[in-house]
Parts: structure tokens; C-alpha cells; sequence
């Protein structure tokens, strides 16, 4: 009897605990306002890095845009689409990274530091796509930066890294690349995440879950424009959910709430974070 | 007799509800549900109608649940009894955070329709659009809307039914 009711007490107390989603910056920016050309900007990545709520650093982690630019031949730190863009480069964007990395305290989760590295799938204008050579050189640069942030990581934290994309043809030729780790599980993670913006999928030409040729292990989706038959279908795929969004709205907690994803991409970390902990 | 009983009962039954459905002047309220995210599912309504003008103020009793509070105040404007109304409105959110409240506040646009009216007892179904112009407060940013990719998340549409207690005063 005593320990039915013990076990009642339990179930109820587990009822009531809040969800704790990872918290990661949108497009390393989650200072000031979620406008493209605040997005991926060295500063706002540093300036993000550095936010801190409750004496521990507000991020789990950060999400990083790259772009192979074919008007200049570069690998860009960058959302696009363009042919005229800033030139932060990833490899400037992994400076601020491993500067971060030689730090003691680098997440709020205090064990594991989560960098998402975003695949473009445009080299100028929106829909001007790879060709096998772009393919290549865009899978080789967020290789670099993959293996600066291990190395920086190592003896010193454990790293998390999330390639990501909407564009199939990328995360094959990622896999297809000799440097490829494969899926790590241990210190470092590495995982391979697909991408749905919910009921804009036709219109942003992102695929359907059907057409991902390789196997995902995150699924990121936009809050409060999906179907719970979708959401259903990531789930009984097995993967970890990652919802994100431009603007927190209360759709966003209530699907945090209703979804418990295992981690949030948002521009509005300090906000957030908050919520997370009132 | 019983039939004879029985026949005023219904008379006296259709008296009362045509009474209550042509009152210049009624008290309303009752609870109002809804399916989608942004605001709570159950909320109180309660109102006052003149005329052709009626005034409802919600309140969100699910606050106390996870400290979110939808308050609306909204306006609806009917040509006669029992026609369709037009509505207006403000919505205010209070979002708990750690330190603070941040205040969302959005208008509100839509239209209402009366689904039935029995004696002392009104269904209302309603639908809304609703635009988020601002959020303030917790010493965050303001974040009002702009011509950027975040207005999809600004704007959101709404069904909701309300049953309400309604009786003229």
C-alpha cells in the first residue's frame, strides 16, 4: 500500500516536471533583433557566446551558417542568399569558436558544448545550387571547422557537432567525403540533422521526409507550422526533435511543452533560458 | 391536463428565450475554448451587452497552471439580434520568465456567429486573426513587429466556441 502510494506521489511529481530543452543560438545570433543581416555576423557570435544568466553561460550551444560562394571562391560564415556578401569566412567564425572551446565553462548544461553546422544549399542566388566540385570543396570546409573544434575540445570538453542541411545533396556528399568520422557517439557526437520549415516546405523547395537519402539522426522542424502527423513521423523515426522559430511567440512554449524536443533553436536564448528556469 | 401543462411549459419556454434573444440590455458569461497554441484552451468570458454592441473582457484561469495569462478585451458589433457580429479586440499575454513578465500584446480582428440559444444558455463560434505587434518587459528588448522574415510568427488565426450564461438585465 505504502509503496503504491509512493509510487502515485512519483507519477504525479514526474507529471509536473517542466521540459528542459538544449538551448541553441539560431544562426549565431541571439543579441538584439533576428533580422538576416544580424544574422552570422562575427560579433553577434561572440556577443552571443559571451550572454550568461544565473552566473553560467546561457547557451548549450550555437548554431553556425556556412556557404560555399561562388562569386568569390570562399567558405562563408554566412545565411545568404546573395552574390554580394560580407566576407566572414567559417574559418573566422571557428577562431571565435575555439577561442570559446579554451574556456572552463562553456555550456549551461555544464557536460557537453553543441555546435549545428548549417549547409547552405545555395553558392549565390537562391537557386543557384552546387555543382559536384562546390559540393565537395562546401563538404571539406565544415570538415575543417569540425576537426579545429574536436581538437580544441579535447581534455577539456565534451563537443556535440550537428551537420545540418535541406539540401540532400550535401549531406551525401558530407558522408561520401574520405575525413567523414561517421556517427560518433563518446566525447564528441557527431550527428546529421534534416531540415522542415512545416507547411512552407513545398514552397521553400525543402524535401520531404521520404526523399532524405541518408540516415538522420536529429530532425529539425518550425515550431507552430507542423502537423502533429509530421511531428508523429520524426518521432516514430527515432530522432532527437529540434524545433526553431524567428520569433518566440507563446506557440513556440506551448510546443515546447506539448513536443518536449530535445533541443531549441531560437533567437531568443536569454528569453528563453528564462522561461526555462522561472 | 398533463398535455395542456406540458404545452404552456413549452409556450413559457419560447416566451423566456425570445425574451432573453430581443433583451436591449444582457449578462453574459461562461467559459471559451479553443484549439490552437498561442493562447490557453479554457477561458472565462464575461460581458455586457447594449444594443448591438457587446463588451467581453477573458480572463485565463490556466494561469495558475504554468503562469502564462491570455487576457483579451474585445468589442462585437451586430446589425440586429442574432445576426453574425463583427469583432474587435486586444489580447494581452504575460509570459512568466525568471525575473520578470514579458507582455505580449496582439489585436485581435474576426467575426462571431450565434450557434444556438437556449432559454438562459448562448453558443457562440468565433473566428479571429491576430497580430502580435509587441513584446516588452522582464528588461529584455522590445521586439515590436517589422517588414522581416518573424512576421509568420506574428500572425496567427483562431476558432473558438464560447457557452456562456446569458440573462437581461
Amino acid at each position: 500500500m505504502r509503496a503504491r502510494s509512493s509510487l502515485l506521489a512519483l507519477a504525479v511529481v514526474a507529471a509536473c516536471d517542466r521540459p528542459q530543452p538544449l538551448v541553441i543560438c539560431h544562426n549565431g545570433n541571439c543579441v538584439g533583433d533576428a533580422v538576416p543581416g544580424d544574422d552570422d555576423t562575427l560579433e553577434s557570435l561572440q556577443a552571443s557566446l559571451d550572454l550568461r544568466w544565473d552566473g553560467r553561460p546561457t547557451l548549450d550551444g550555437v548554431e553556425v551558417d556556412t556557404m560555399w560562394h561562388r562569386p568569390t571562391q570562399a567558405c562563408l560564415f554566412e545565411h545568404g542568399p546573395g552574390e554580394v556578401l560580407p566576407a566572414d569566412t567559417v574559418a573566422d567564425a571557428g577562431d571565435l569558436l575555439v577561442q570559446h572551446l579554451a574556456l572552463p565553462d562553456v555550456a549551461w548544461n555544464g557536460d557537453r558544448f553543441y555546435v549545428a553546422i548549417e549547409l547552405k544549399g545555395y553558392v549565390a542566388g537562391r537557386f543557384d545550387y552546387h555543382t559536384p566540385d562546390e559540393l565537395a570543396l562546401h563538404a571539406d570546409c565544415v570538415l575543417d571547422l569540425y576537426e579545429r573544434l574536436v581538437a580544441a575540445a579535447a581534455r577539456r570538453h565534451r563537443l556535440q557537432v550537428v551537420f545540418e542541411s535541406s539540401a540532400v545533396e550535401l549531406l551525401e556528399a558530407l558522408i561520401a567525403r574520405p575525413r567523414w568520422p561517421g556517427r560518433l557517439d563518446g566525447d564528441v557526437e557527431v550527428r546529421l540533422a534534416g531540415e522542415s520549415g512545416g507547411i512552407w516546405d513545398a514552397a521553400i523547395q525543402n524535401p520531404r521526409l521520404s526523399e532524405y537519402t541518408v540516415q538522420l539522426d536529429v530532425m529539425e522542424y518550425l515550431a507552430g507550422y507542423s502537423y502533429d502527423a509530421q511531428v508523429t513521423a520524426y518521432r516514430s523515426l527515432g530522432v532527437d526533435l529540434w524545433i526553431w522559430s524567428y520569433a518566440t511567440t507563446p506557440d513556440e512554449l506551448s510546443a515546447i511543452e506539448e513536443h518536449e524536443p530535445r533541443a531549441v533553436l531560437t533567437s531568443e536564448a536569454t528569453m528563453l533560458r528564462r522561461w526555462l528556469t522561472r | 391536463m398533463a398535455l395542456r401543462a406540458r404545452s404552456l411549459g413549452v409556450a413559457g419556454a419560447l416566451l423566456l428565450a425570445s425574451t432573453v434573444a430581443h433583451a436591449d440590455r444582457e449578462l453574459h458569461g461562461g467559459i471559451a475554448a479553443r484549439t490552437d497554441l498561442r493562447t490557453h484552451p479554457i477561458r472565462i468570458p464575461f460581458g455586457l451587452r447594449f444594443d448591438q454592441v457587446d463588451t467581453t473582457l477573458v480572463v485565463d484561469p490556466l494561469v495558475f497552471v504554468d503562469g502564462q495569462h491570455d487576457g483579451d478585451l474585445t468589442v462585437e458589433w451586430r446589425r440586429c439580434s442574432g445576426a453574425p457580429a463583427l469583432l474587435v479586440g486586444w489580447r494581452v499575454s504575460t509570459i512568466g520568465l525568471a525575473g520578470g513578465h514579458q507582455w505580449y500584446e496582439s489585436s485581435l480582428l474576426g467575426a462571431t456567429a450565434q450557434l444556438g440559444r437556449w432559454s438562459w444558455l448562448s453558443a457562440r463560434f468565433g473566428a479571429e486573426l491576430t497580430i502580435l505587434w509587441v513584446k516588452h518587459g522582464a528588461d529584455l528588448p522590445t521586439s515590436w513587429i517589422g517588414l522581416d522574415r518573424s512576421i509568420p510568427d506574428r500572425i496567427r488565426f483562431g476558432m473558438f466556441v464560447r457557452l456562456e450564461y446569458a440573462s437581461p438585465f
